[in-house]
């Protein structure tokens, strides 16, 4: 996400470590827009107090299973019995766990689910609190990097476009503030076309190459070394670390291994998507609170507003990747 | 209405120094819009919403 849209509006981002603050900063209206998981959107959408819609895709894959290193685990039927971490009880991760019971043949009792905040997945593997986990990254690539993870599966392999968060915002925003919403999504989606399809000599605003000569202005700016790498994902991984509070080593081990762990392209509204998560979530019991019959319905317009994702937002602002001054014998 | 205006014309209704508070005051006003005009004019396209954006360490 760019801090300040191509027109000028200020954009701040706001860090929360479990979704349930997020969510009730919602409700209270201390916060008009976040990135949440698609079933929790829906589910705020249906009995929340403060009515919200789903505007935009955060990204697609980028979610995995991961196990310890050394356990003799080769598929989701080596998990029966043992226990799983899920970051809510309304993610779209739970439907991809009940989804693979039900490939597998598994009963409900045959695995326990644990409701997990995603910073502190990797550490709860490694002292044993749960047998694996399921969570969007980097959260995946910190076992993997420090060793005693290992991937068991990748979204893009058992449920290619999975979708894991969205972008919501209040209907307040939306209904006072339209204008501020198409800005929001134009450019969320513009700079997702940029990691995935920018090109790859230019550096975005706001990044800086070490070896550029002392004339280019340097302070407030993030400066990083030409080795680390110069396309749009190793760009991104460098914003992304100061967004995240996440080292940009982790972020480009992410966004290259492989390059298609996570896609930032495709994040329009489909129904067919929304319909599939939606099913699992009445089966599950999500609207519990106030059930989905034909005298009281729930469908994608309910909780989807498409209309700010016509067309793309301005490209960041690009300059070229600057040449390496030979080094003197 | 002739009448009234002979009055204040003479000085019989409102006396100087009150006519010159008056006049500094619509002065006073002017300059205050004329600054507020030239403010908004000049920033409109600076100042802009600001929104917070809430999400976690996890994509």
């Amino acid at each position: 996400m760019t801090e300040h849209s191509a027109v000028g509006t200020q954009f701040d981002s706001r860090r929360y470590t479990n979704f349930p603050a997020m969510v009730e900063d919602i409700q209270a209206g201390n916060l008009d827009a976040g990135f949440v998981l698609a079933p929790l959107a829906m589910v705020l959408a249906r009995e929340g107090t403060r009515p919200v819609k789903i505007v935009h895709l955060g990204h697609r894959d980028g979610t995995c299973i991961v196990v310890p290193k050394d356990a003799p685990v080769t598929s989701f039927a080596d998990l029966r019995g043992k226990r799983i971490a899920i970051p809510h009880r309304y993610s779209n991760q739970r439907i991809l766990i009940e989804r693979l019971k039900d490939q597998f043949g598994f009963r409900d009792q045959d695995v326990t689910l644990i409701d997990f905040p995603p910073p502190e997945m990797p550490a709860g593997l490694k002292a044993g609190q749960f047998d694996a986990y399921i969570v969007g990254e980097p959260h995946a690539a910190r076992a993997e990097l420090e060793g005693f993870g290992k991937i068991l599966y990748f979204t893009k392999d058992i449920w290619p476009d999975f979708i894991s968060c969205v972008l919501v915002v209040t209907q307040d925003l939306i209904d006072d503030e339209p204008e501020l919403v198409r800005e929001l999504v134009q450019g969320i989606a513009a700079s997702g076309k940029w990691i995935d399809e920018g090109p790859k000599d230019e550096l975005v605003d706001g990044l800086v190459l070490d070896d550029e000569p002392p004339s280019v202005a340097k302070e407030r700016r993030i400066v990083f070394s030409r080795s680390f790498g110069t396309s749009p994902r190793m760009q991104a991984a460098q914003i992304g670390g100061l967004f995240y509070g996440q080292p940009p080593e982790l972020l480009r081990y992410v966004l290259s291994q492989p390059p298609d762990r996570v896609k930032y392209v495709d994040l329009d509204l489909h129904r067919a998507d929304f319909e599939e998560i939606q099913g699992y979530a009445e089966r599950l019991g999500f609207f519990a609170k106030r059930p989905v019959t034909t005298d009281d319905p729930f469908g994608f317009d309910d909780y989807c507003d498409g209309r700010f994702e016509r067309t793309v937002g301005p490209t960041p602002h690009l300059r070229p990747v600057p040449e390496e001054e030979a080094v003197p014998e | 209405m002739s009448r009234l205006l002979d009055l204040v014309g003479s000085g019989a209704l409102m006396r100087l120094s009150t006519r010159i508070a008056l006049g500094f005051g619509l002065f006073l006003c002017g300059i205050t819009m004329l600054h507020g005009g030239l403010n908004h004019g000049w920033f409109s396209n600076r100042v802009r919403a600001r929104l917070v954006v809430g999400h976690l360490p996890v994509t």
